[in-house]
């Protein structure tokens, strides 16, 4: 996806590879749209899916604090795909289910166009 | 004696290798206390930390720091503090020292993280090298 841009793996590690982003903060920010998820216009059926608690995102500002409960998948047409810390595994399930990853009243999705590549 | 005493010292100060004085790696409580050293370090100074803080009005490593410890809560799931040191030179200063590396860290199912910060201490007088620091974290 060559998102090289701020934090990288490359940059937590001594690999010479090439790193990719690892922080969602710093993705959301990147995106050249971002809102939430009932406000995805209907033209945009691939890009990046956020889900954390609503009160830690400025949308206007493009901004989610870094707080613990954040986590990022990606979306195409009507799945969600993203990596599951408790099965260690890449999942695919609907935005239905995703936005149960946390618990609470407040979790919310929010949706984020792709990033340009550096 | 007095002259064996002497030829030592002047064999450890003449000395132009690597001057790691201690080959003993720093204490976990060592490494914590030099990371408590660097709480005026401005997070805008190391790309990994310009962005890694809790707070948006945060401005330096005792923010950092402080923010990350107390997501640290009482409930459910496992909280620790995960400190490790390897050693490494310092090309720099032809000297080596320790790097030491601190996570706090938290695993309660699918709620898993660990935020930290990474730096280098002088073998010579153990003090902490301010161009090393790096915040580690993901997600």
């Amino acid at each position: 996806m060559g998102f090289g841009f701020g934090a990288t793996c490359r940059m937590m590690s001594s690999g010479k590879q090439p790193g990719a982003n690892i922080r969602v903060q710093e993705l959301f920010a990147s995106c050249p749209q971002v809102g939430t998820w009932d406000s995805r216009p209907a033209g945009v059926t691939t890009g990046l899916v956020f889900v954390t608690d609503a009160k830690n995102v400025d949308v206007a500002l493009k901004v989610i604090n870094n707080v613990p409960k954040k986590h990022i998948g990606i979306f195409i047409n009507g799945t969600i795909w993203h990596y599951s810390n408790s099965k260690s595994q890449v999942v695919c399930m609907p935005p239905e289910q995703f936005i149960h990853h946390y618990p609470g009243a407040g979790i919310a999705l929010f949706y984020g166009t792709m990033p340009a590549a550096s | 004696m007095k002259v064996v005493v002497a030829l030592l010292f002047v064999g450890v100060v003449g000395c132009s290798g690597p001057k790691l004085v201690s080959k003993v790696a720093p204490t976990s409580k060592e490494a914590v206390r030099q990371l408590l050293s660097l709480r005026d370090f401005p997070l805008k100074a190391q790309p990994t930390c310009a962005t890694a803080s809790t707070g948006r009005s945060d401005t330096d490593l005792g923010d950092y720091i402080s923010g990350w410890m107390s997501e640290l809560k009482e409930g459910k799931g496992s909280n620790w503090i995960d400190v490790s040191t390897k050693e490494e030179d310092i090309p720099k200063e032809h000297d080596r020292g320790w790097r030491c590396t601190i996570y706090f860290r938290h695993v309660d199912g699918d709620d898993r993280w660990g935020w930290g910060v990474s730096f280098v201490v002088r073998g010579a007088d153990r003090t902490p090298i301010l161009e090393s620091v790096q915040c580690l974290g993901a997600g």
